[in-house]
Formats: structure tokens, C-alpha cells, sequence
């Protein structure tokens, strides 16, 4: 079926005279841009771990790898990145579920509050958690035990469950935001034909709705996996005061041992291959799972799918909602607003310590907040619509027009996000000072947006490609038929119809971009400075209600765009 | 007599048109250790010293200005022009692979031997001294020990903080000095570990848990502390009887694309009446004797007199030893 059609563009193409059709010409620009964006700073990361400046050195390796804290680090990695996925992708599916296709009310204002955890920067949500369920004197921590007349602490957050709690709650919604556009693009009649067979709504569900869309599934669950595998903050928060080590954290920790000798800095790189080989082994796995199924469920005749009553459930699903969002999104959130409103760290929230000094201190007169601002507002909206558009046309590509290299198109795009930042940070000063083509864009604001495509464009091509794979190819076949151009049925058919998944997956790589740290902070030079290097520098300065209010106003920068952008792309006639 | 005077007069043009000339301009690149704050108010003042040079600067912790410069020289483009991390292991080891420009500021004569490099590749530029880190809500100021093995009682079982030396250059030699030393040894991290101490990632993290009252009290730095003090924090800084006291130096790196304006910036920093003095702004001694100190500061000829001795180059060369031995310790 595919190979005819791949075949079929291209013969029209000929037909119109000309020589290449506008699947190749796309097939050669994804290649290009993968090898030289995207994959250039992973090999020269590789090529620097195995090559000593003389020869090439596998010992190095084999001795890091198999360093008996190293290993045990590899095992926390992995125990928290699977057991923080499995219950990641079960509440992200819930939700997105019962947003998607329940008629629960006040879906608004949930919505909202999915996108929030987006926001906050990973090391504050961390510093959030912390101060709520310390074992050592958390506020709940305190106030349960008030209560209860408790001796001892009923949490503590400093341990591997902690790290694993705190990043279920931090990533479940990249799930959430895969399923729920898939859901709403669902083919209704297929549910409803099991429905008249007179299977039960849980029945339905099961077989028939979950299945249909494992491929969002799936890639939510990717990116949850690999986001935890790769994440530094929230284990180096929670964790290190316990002795709990990750590879992250391990790899940094390397990196600052090496005290500015490249051969340690070397064993780092050689822990963060291990991350790479982890994580090309899953995308392995998940493209031999996917193969098995067929997915495109949207096909001709299009219909929004009709929303399931939940009858007497609706108020309890509702409450539960509610309350889990407050505790696991609002809280957090609460704390931070709360903190950036101090006179200073440490003193107690009561009415006589509350400010608004910090707001003012940031942001009257600080030329390097506010260059800061201008600098992440850029990044994010650049590195969010050049991924937004490599991640289309990838996924396009891949599997729509399947020339041959596919797969390994997909696992290229996906590997540099694999890396910690601070690793890829330094593939990029190693592939851009000038050593690669020629090419310096080191200590410009240009090698950081290079930089947060590499590492974001896994984000949309995921999330393109998820929602790709449900559009039936009869529909473009029809409206070329029809006479439409290859150009003009892309456009008119299959891109409207991905819109929703395109509008996520612009701000899963908008949100994050705009508080990036790891990789900026070795990047930045004089004049290019982002939100997360300024929030980072108060919180080394020791300004932490500093750190906490340019936070804050980060959020609210993010907000305003978020508002912004989706009333420009708001759906005009309410499909 | 005119002829003579013409001649005089034509010198002294000649002379002011070439100090013309040589007036420095352009623009110089900084990384430094040293904070942000402290950063900005060394550029302000010195471009109002130099109106036509331009200090651009990198401000981050001590280990991201060493990896963005280590993976500078791996990549065969160096763009640091003065370079200020946290320790000396550091540029001793820069040093060693022929990385640094040697060069010896004439302020460089008022700094203890101890605290500059014998064969001039780097000087010590400001000081980092340690002592008793405590929150004023959980400890009072009676309970604060005056040396560090007052450490070891059971008032304070789990309640004390230390930065991690593996993260941390400055606890590093912390480390070293106190294990190579008669009265504490390896056997004193033993005992603190016993006694239920933990590590955080830096010193800034140290700090705000003590300024949080999750901890009693923690080895923290002098100007750290007293820089949260200042803006209200319950948290106060107490120097003990055995001191352990670094400077942080500044160095050249090869290769630094604005050598001349380097040495400009290199002088500055280290000129009493400049960089020194803006240091004591930001309760950071200085490293360069008879700067006027606000109270409280330590001279560093006092410091240099009473500190324990740390042999850098040993450090650097065994710091790996060093770090394992204490990760057996702490991280089991």
C-alpha cells in the first residue's frame, strides 16, 4: 500500500516535468539537517570518547562503565525512569481520557493546569517538593504532624520513591498532551459500532479506544522515559544529601571532578554513550512494537467522536481530579509564588515577612534580567517553530513517503535529547568553534538555538509523528485525484488535520525552551544570556527569593504566550 | 633657550600623542567564579577606568567556567582572556599542560607566598575563607563551636552540613588540609559521618538548608553566608580557631585572543584601590595585605599566618585518591 503510493507522488511529479518531486527534495533535507544539526554534536561526544588524541582507547570505557558506583548509579537511573514511566503513562492516559472524550465539567481550567509543571523549572519544582515533604521539617510534613500528634515525619521526599513521585507529577502530562489530541481526532465510528454490538463503555474502552491510540500512547511514554533517564534536577535536589545518584548526576559530577582536564571530562562523555545506547535500544523496542498494528483510524468520513456520559461517576471523577491537580500542580506552584514574596530565605511565611522588594530588585533597572528575557522569548519561539517544522516534515517523511534509512532518521532525531545537557552543551562547543566546516557560532545566541533544536526536536517529531500515523493516506490520494497538487494537498488535507498535535508540540518545545538551563548555562556568552542562566546565577548569588520571583515571572511570561498563541490558531469554525 | 624650549615642548607632545595612541580599547573576556554581583561592579568600574575597553564577562560556578574553558581548549578556540575559577588544583593543573601565559602583576608583591603561584602563572585574587555556617533559629549562638571538632557532640548528631567535595573545589582542599593534618586526619570525616553529617551539591545549596533551619549548622564560606546575613536570612557566620582559608586565582589562559587588554584587566582586579576594594563591598576578603577593611574581615597577612598549610600541587595531583577515599567514606 505504502510502496505504491511512494511511487505514485513520484510519477506525478515526472508527469509535471519535473525531476524531483517534493518527497525527495524533503527526504534530502531531512537528512541534511539531521547529520549536520542534530547529529554532529552526539558524534563529536562519541568520536571525543573514544579517540585519546592519539588512538582510539576502549579501556577508558570499559573502566568507567563498570566502576561499582557507576553501576549502582545505573541502576537507580533505571529503576526510576521505568517505575516513574509505567505510573506516568497511566495517569497521563486517565486524564487525557477523561478530558478528551468524558463530559466532565470545568475542563478549562484543567487544561490549564496540565501545562503548568511545563513551566517551572525542574530545580524549583524540586526546592517545592522539598519544603513541603522534607523528612527534615516539611511544612505538610509539620502541619500532619500538628495534627495527627505524629512523632516522626509521615513523608520523606529525600528518597528513590521521592524522585519518582516528583517526576510522575512533573511529566505525566507529556503523556496526557500526546493521547488527548489523538482522542479528539478519533474515527467515532468504530467505538459506536462495538457500542450497537452491545459492548460495555469499560469494554469499549479497552479494546477498542486505548488500542487506537498506543501510538500517542507510546511516544508520550518515550519521552517520559527518556526525559527521566536524562534528567538532572530533580534527582540532584532530592537525592544527593541521601547518596542517591543517578547517571545524570554521576556525569556531572564527573564533569566537575575532571577540574578542567579534558581526559576526565572524557569519562564523563563515556557514561553519557551508556545513555545513548539505553536509549537507542528503546526506540528499537518501540518501533518493532508499532510495527505490528495499523493505526490511521482518520479516515474520510470525519466526525468529532461524541463524549461518554459518566453519569453518577461525574462528580467523584471531578473532585478527585480537582484535588489530585491541586496537590500535584497548584501546591508547587503556591510555594514558589509564596517564597518569591519573602524578605528572605528562611524566614517563616507569616503577613510581616511578605514583599514585593524581589520583584522590584529583578526587574527595575536589571538590564541583565531583562537582556534575559528577550533572549528566551526568542529561543522559544524560534527553536519552537523550526522544530514545530523539521518535526513535521520528519515524521512526514518518515512515515508517510518511508525511504529507505527511515528508522534510522527517527533514532538520530531522537538521540541528542538522550544526552544530559550539560553534555550536549559541550558537543556543541566541540562541533561549532570553528573545527566542523568552519563554522563558529560559540558564545552567540545562534549555538544555543542550535543547540535547543538538536535537543527539542525529538519532542515534536514525536509528537507529529503519533498524530500522522492515525491520518489514512486515502485522504491525500483523494484530493490528488481530485486534481490538488502534492503541495496543495499537504496543506489543505493533511496538515489541518494534524493541527491540534501541531499546536501541542509547539509549546512542548516553546514551554520548556524558555527556562532551558543545563545546556545554556555553558553556552551563553556576554549578550545572550536566557531566563534559566539568570534564574540560576541568583540562585548561586544566594538571592533564592531573587531566583523564585524571576520564576514567577517567567511563568507569567509563558502564560501570556501560551494565551496568545492558541487565540491566533483558535479553531475558526468550532470543527 | 627657545630653540631648547621648542624642543621640550615638542617631546612632551610627542609623549601625550603616544599615550593617545596607547590608549587601551577594545574588549576582554572574563570567566569568573567569583559571583555575578561582584562580577558587574568590577566591569562598571573598570570600563569607567578605561572608557574604550569593554568587559564581557561569563559568571558561573567555579566547575562551568572550567569545563566551558577545558572544552575551549579541546576544540582548539580559546575565548577567555582572563580566567578566575574557585581554586588553585585548578590552574595548577592548566599550568602543568602549558594552558596558562605567565605573567606577574606588579600588585602581585603585597600577596603571601602561600597564596600566588612561585613561577607566576597565576595569582590568588580574593579569599575564600571557611568557618561555622549556623541558622539562628535552630542553633543559638552560645552552642556554636569554636573549632571544628566541637563538631562531634551529640547536640550535634544529623544536624551538621558540608558541601560535596567532589562538586565543590574549595571543600576539596578542605578536605586535604584536614587529613593532612596531625590533629584531624581521615579519622575526623569518619567521626562526622558517624555523628550523621550529609553532603549537599554546592555551597549555595548548603546554605539555603541551614537558612531554612533543616540544619543546625554547616562548614560553610565566610562571604557566602554573610552575603545571605546581609539581606536578612537567620543565618549567621562564626570563623573558627583552626582556619582553613584558599585564595581563588586568576590566571591567562594560552592562546587568549586580547592579551594586552588580559593584563590590563589582571592589574585591575588585583589594584587595592580597584578589584580589591570592590571585593570588601561583597564581604569577600581580599588577597592583597593593607586594603581598608570593613569590621569583622580578617587581613589576609593575619589569615595567611593562621591557616592551615594545603600543598596545592599534591592536591591536584592526587585529588582522585583523595575523592574516592572520601566517597568510601560518605557515599556508602
Amino acid at each position: 500500500m505504502s510502496m505504491s503510493f511512494t511511487r505514485k507522488n513520484s510519477d506525478l511529479a515526472r508527469q509535471d516535468g519535473k525531476r524531483f518531486g517534493l518527497d525527495q527534495a524533503m527526504t534530502a533535507l531531512c537528512f541534511l539537517i539531521m547529520t549536520t544539526v542534530v547529529i554532529l554534536p552526539v558524534v563529536m561526544i562519541i568520536y571525543n570518547t573514544f579517540w585519546d588524541g592519539t588512538q582510539i582507547d576502549l579501556e577508558m570505557f570499559r573502566r568507567v562503565i563498570f566502576r561499582e558506583e557507576n553501576l549502582a548509579a545505573m541502576k537507580n537511573t533505571v529503576i526510576i525512569a521505568v517505575v516513574s514511566t509505567i505510573f506516568a503513562t497511566i495517569i497521563g492516559v486517565f486524564f487525557a481520557w477523561l478530558l478528551g472524550r468524558s463530559d466532565i465539567p470545568m475542563k478549562g481550567l484543567m487544561r490549564w493546569l496540565f501545562s503548568i509543571p511545563f513551566m517551572i523549572p525542574p530545580f524549583l519544582a524540586a526546592m517545592a517538593w522539598d519544603m513541603m515533604f522534607s523528612g527534615r521539617g516539611g511544612y505538610v510534613n509539620r502541619f500532619l504532624m500538628d495534627i495527627f500528634n505524629l512523632k516522626n515525619a509521615p513523608f520523606n521526599i529525600n528518597t528513590i520513591w521521592g524522585i519518582i513521585v516528583i517526576e510522575v507529577v512533573y511529566y505525566f502530562p507529556f503523556v496526557y498532551m500526546q493521547v488527548v489530541s489523538a482522542l479528539e481526532r478519533m474515527d467515532p465510528t468504530l467505538e459506536e459500532s462495538a457500542r450497537i454490538a452491545g459492548a460495555r463503555q469499560w469494554h469499549v474502552i479497552r479494546t477498542i479506544t486505548l488500542p487506537l491510540t498506543i501510538p500517542a500512547i507510546s511516544s508520550g511514554t518515550l519521552l517520559v522515559l527518556i526525559t527521566s533517564l536524562s534528567n538532572y534536577g530533580i534527582p540532584r535536589m532530592v537525592g544527593s544529601s541521601k547518596n542517591i545518584f543517578t547517571l545524570p548526576t554521576k556525569i556531572v559530577d564527573l564533569v566537575n571532578r575532571a577540574g578542567g582536564d579534558f581526559q576526565g571530562i572524557r569519562e564523563a562523555t563515556a557514561l553519557s554513550v551508556v545513555l545513548v545506547i539505553v536509549v537507542s535500544i528503546a526506540l528499537f523496542v518501540q518501533r518493532k512494537l508499532l510495527k505490528a498494528g495499523r493505526y490511521d483510524i482518520i479516515k474520510g468520513k470525519s466526525m468529532r467522536p461524541t463524549l461518554i456520559k459518566l453519569r453518577a461517576a461525574k462528580y467523584p471523577l471531578l473532585v478527585f481530579s480537582l484535588v489530585f491537580l491541586m496537590l500535584v500542580v497548584l501546591a508547587p506552584l503556591v510555594i514558589i509564588v509564596l517564597v518569591s514574596l519573602l524578605r528572605a530565605y528562611g524566614l517563616p511565611f507569616a503577613m510581616e515577612n511578605f514583599t514585593f522588594a524581589n520583584y522590584t530588585k529583578i526587574l527595575v533597572g536589571n538590564k541583565s534580567v531583562t537582556d534575559s528575557i528577550k533572549n528566551s522569548l526568542f529561543l522559544g519561539f524560534s527553536s519552537g517553530f523550526i522544530c514545530l517544522f523539521l518535526g513535521v516534515m520528519l515524521s512526514y517523511v518518515i512515515y508517510k513517503v518511508k525511504p529507505r534509512g527511515s528508522g534510522l532518521l527517527e533514532t538520530l532525531a531522537v538521540l541528542p535529547y538522550s544526552l544530559p545537557g550539560t553534555v550536549m552543551a559541550i558537543g556543541c562547543i566541540l562541533a561549532w568553534s570553528g573545527a566542523v566546516f568552519g563554522i563558529t557560532l560559540y558564545n552567540s545566541i545562534w549555538i544555543i538555538l542550535v543547540a535547543y533544536i538538536a535537543r527539542y526536536l525529538s519532542y515534536t517529531l514525536k509528537s507529529c509523528s503519533a498524530s500522522l500515523q492515525q491520518v489514512h493516506i486515502s485522504l491525500e490520494d483523494a484530493s490528488r485525484a481530485c486534481g490538488a497538487t502534492h503541495m496543495e494537498s499537504l496543506s489543505d488535507v493533511t496538515l489541518p488535520l494534524i493541527k491540534p498535535a501541531m499546536i501541542s508540540s509547539f509549546f512542548l518545545v516553546f514551554l520548556p525552551a524558555m527556562r532551558e538551563l543545563t545546556t545554556s548555562v555553558l553556552l551563553y556568552g556576554p549578550n545572550s544570556r536566557t531566563l534559566g542562566v539568570a534564574i540560576q546565577n541568583l540562585r548561586d548569588n544566594g538571592y533564592m527569593t531573587q531566583a523564585a520571583a524571576l520564576s514567577v515571572v517567567a511563568i507569567v511570561i509563558i502564560m501570556v504566550c501560551n494565551g496568545v498563541v492558541k487565540y491566533i490558531t483558535r479553531d475558526r469554525k468550532g470543527v | 633657550m627657545k630653540k631648547l624650549f621648542a624642543l621640550l615642548l615638542s617631546c612632551v607632545l610627542l609623549c601625550a600623542a603616544s599615550f593617545a595612541v596607547a590608549e587601551p580599547s577594545g574588549s576582554v573576556m572574563m570567566y569568573s567564579s567569583a559571583g555575578e554581583d561582584v562580577v558587574l561592579a568590577i566591569k562598571e568600574a573598570f570600563e569607567a577606568k578605561y572608557p574604550n575597553v569593554q568587559l564581557d564577562f561569563y559568571a558561573a560556578t567555579s566547575g562551568k567556567c572550567v569545563t566551558k574553558l577545558a572544552t575551549e581548549f579541546q576544540s582548539g578556540t580559546v575565548a577567555c582572556d582572563v580566567f578566575w575559577p574557585a581554586d588553585f588544583s585548578t590552574t595548577i593543573g592548566l599550568k602543568n599542560n602549558g594552558q596558562l601565559e605567565k605573567y606577574v602583576s606588579p600588585f602581585a608583591e603585597k600577596i603571601d607566598p602561600q597564596f600566588k603561584d612561585p613561577d607566576g602563572y597565576f595569582t590568588g585574587a580574593r579569599m575564600l575563607v571557611f568557618g561555622m555556617t549556623y541558622s539562628t533559629i535552630a542553633c543559638s549562638d552560645d552552642e556554636v563551636p569554636a573549632n571544628y571538632d566541637g563538631l562531634l557532640t551529640e547536640n550535634f548528631y544529623n544536624q551538621i552540613l558540608l558541601s560535596d567535595p567532589s562538586g565543590s573545589a574549595s571543600t576539596r582542599a578542605l578536605v586535604y588540609a584536614f587529613v593532612n593534618n596531625e590533629k584531624y586526619g581521615w579519622e575526623f570525616f569518619e567521626k562526622l559521618k558517624a555523628n550523621g553529617a550529609e553532603l549537599e551539591s554546592s555551597s549555595g545549596a548548603v546554605n539555603n538548608k541551614v537558612a531554612s533551619g533543616s540544619y543546625k549548622l554547616a562548614i560553610g564560606l565566610d562571604y557566602n553566608t554573610r552575603n545571605l546575613m546581609a539581606s536578612g536570612s537567620p543565618i549567621n557566620y562564626k570563623d573558627t580557631t583552626d582556619m582553613v582559608a584558599m585564595a581563588a586565582p586568576i590566571c591567562i589562559p594560552t592562546g587568549a585572543p586580547n592579551l594586552e587588554l588580559a593584563k590590563l584587566l589582571y592589574d585591575f582586579i588585583l589594584d587595592p584601590q580597584g578589584g580589591q576594594l570592590i571585593l570588601t563591598k561583597f564581604n569577600t576578603t581580599p588577597v592583597v595585605s593593607g586594603v581598608e577593611l570593613p569590621e569583622g574581615m580578617l587581613d589576609s597577612s593575619f589569615i595567611a599566618a593562621n591557616c592551615m598549610p594545603i600543598d596545592f600541587a599534591d592536591l591536584s595531583a592526587t585529588s582522585t585518591e583523595l575523592l574516592d577515599r572520601f566517597d568510601g567514606i560518605f557515599k556508602k
